[in-house]
């Protein structure tokens, strides 16, 4: 299959929009987002606190990116709808996590560090 | 929790192609009772070799063994498909799965789906893709196949082959890229995505053929044989459901409630969300509504058919994907209402009937913006379904899929303007 930066890139532009609501929802004062090209494919590593009494929402966040299975199909349909408007939600959530090719969450106190890839 | 619920979904994933492989076989025995002899193969080639336009029922063409072997077949080859392409069973395959096995009962067959399946292959092929990606999208697709039927009917001896084979590759080819478009247009509200973009293709192909002098028209036909079989098919397949759903760990009301907080707006994947236990579960109750309200209308004369199984199947399929008891049935009342209120359109007529049940595509609705919300989109659902079906010459088997889409653009951008924006901190 051909490379498809393009498609990665839009695709990764939604990850992040997504995103940015979820973690202001959950209270963060302040986002560190830094988006890595690499020779596969893009990588986001975030770094953001959240309010104390959202940590159940965070740890939901969590296992939603990193879920067990991972259904292209699934995707290729609906995947322009993530981070398009304002009512962010699990199932918003849940297809990220189902774009995304890799994931990684670290969830200290009363900060969440995240790892994303998304290859080409 | 929830880590250990998908890890818990992955490793059931086989139970659920058991489950699937068990409903193919459940309608393969309903099968051979209802028409237990060669009878049932001749009506399966006559059903095959038949118009499919809306509203055909096959068992009416075929019989009733007929049809529920050709859905037993379009389910076996779908299953197929989704294996060999090693994707997940999630919820939204047993969505597509469930509305395969049902439109099987309204319109599809092997034989008129398959050119588009292949049109959809060379979709992929051209994009240098996986065809994987595209599965569900062709599936769903093959809404359109009544036009391939029409052509294998229509058009003389020598060309008719060619003639079908070239309009399903032309929509298999196009399909993807539309209905990928058309869930910007309604932002998941309706969850008969493809019904949508079938309907836009539809209407667009239904034009240019009206312009070489070919007009689309179906001939109606509705059975009222098979009701007490039909009943016995349906009630095992919820029952089966909600026992599977019981057994894999959902006992309780506290364990099932967590369905009801999702909205159902897309992608609202039950299976992914919440595991198979609730979902099975889910998928018995929602069914469970419509074939309630169908029982209901018994006394009316409404008998269950080829067409009402596949709403039956289309609700229970997406009971894994957007549709639970609190959002449904705001949205059918409104429905119920507009029928009621309506003076053209009976409550028991067949077109009516379909929309009651398949409006439960606009539920996403009353699960984000409340039930009074529903009502309304399903009231304007039945209004406006009324006016669609023309437009593409009754050739997209999801025409409330299509004329939910219109609600969606009717209403959201209405609903975005007078409801308060969510308070946030």
């Amino acid at each position: 299959m051909k490379k498809r930066m393009h498609m990665a890139r839009r695709r990764m532009n939604h990850v992040v929009s997504e995103l940015n609501h979820a973690m202001l929802l959950a209270g963060c004062r302040e986002l560190n987002l830094r988006l890595v090209r690499e020779e596969e494919g893009l990588r986001l590593h975030i770094r953001g606190g959240f309010a104390p009494e959202n940590r159940a929402m965070v740890e939901r966040m969590a296992a939603l990116l990193q879920p067990a299975v991972r259904d292209p199909a699934l995707v290729e349909t609906y995947w322009e709808l993530a981070g398009e408007d304002q009512y962010t939600s699990d199932s918003e959530m849940s297809l990220v996590g189902q774009m995304l090719d890799g994931a990684q969450v670290e969830i200290g106190p009363g900060e969440v560090r995240m790892e994303l890839y998304l290859a080409f | 929790m929830v880590e250990e619920t998908t890890r818990r979904g992955a490793r059931l994933e086989n139970h659920l192609e058991w489950m699937l492989l068990a409903l193919a076989g459940l309608l393969l025995l309903c099968a051979v009772i209802a028409q237990p002899n060669a009878s049932l193969l001749t009506g399966l080639w006559r059903i095959q070799t038949s118009e499919a336009g809306l509203i055909t029922d096959p068992m009416a063409i075929g019989g009733v063994g007929a049809a529920l072997l050709n859905a037993a077949l379009v389910l076996l080859l779908s299953l197929l498909l989704i294996r060999r392409m090693k994707l997940p069973i999630t919820g939204a395959a047993l969505a597509c799965l469930f509305l395969m096995a049902g439109f099987a009962l309204l319109g599809k067959n092997l034989l008129n789906i398959t050119p588009i399946v292949i049109g959809g292959w060379l979709h992929a092929l051209y994009k240098r893709e996986s065809f994987a990606r595209y599965v569900y999208l062709i599936l769903y697709g093959t809404c359109l196949s009544p036009m391939v039927s029409f052509l294998l009917v229509r058009v003389r001896p020598g060309f008719r082959w060619l003639a079908m084979s070239l309009c399903g590759l032309v929509i298999g080819f196009l399909l993807p890229a539309i209905a990928r478009y058309t869930t910007r247009v309604h932002q998941g509200y309706n969850l008969y995505n493809v019904g949508f973009a079938a309907g836009i293709l539809g209407l667009g192909l239904a034009s240019f053929f009206k312009g070489f002098g070919v007009e689309f028209t179906s001939h109606d036909s509705w059975s009222r044989e098979g009701h007490l079989l039909l009943c016995g098919l349906m009630t095992a397949l919820l029952g089966g459901l909600l026992a599977a759903g019981i057994r894999l760990g959902c006992r309780s009301w506290r364990d099932y409630r967590r369905v009801l907080r999702h909205s159902g707006r897309a992608v609202a994947d039950f299976i992914l969300l919440d595991g198979p236990a609730r979902t099975l579960v889910n998928m018995a109750l929602v069914g469970g509504v419509g074939f309630a309200y169908l029982l209901a209308l018994y006394p009316l004369g409404v008998r269950l058919n080829g067409p009402l199984v596949c709403c039956l199947f289309a609700m229970t399929g997406f009971g894994a994907f957007g549709k639970h008891p609190r959002n449904v049935l705001p949205v059918m009342a409104g429905a119920v209402m507009a029928s009621l209120l309506m003076i053209q359109v009976p409550i028991t007529s067949p077109g009516v009937l379909l929309a009651t049940l398949l409006c439960t595509c606009l539920a996403p609705i009353a699960g984000q913006f409340g039930w009074h919300w529903g009502v309304a989109a399903g009231f304007a659902h039945m209004t406006i379904v009324q006016n669609t079906g023309f437009l593409h010459g009754g050739m997209n088997l999801y025409n409330n899929g299509f004329a939910a889409g219109l609600v969606c653009i009717l209403m959201i951008p209405i609903i975005e303007a007078v409801t308060p924006e969510p308070s946030e901190e």
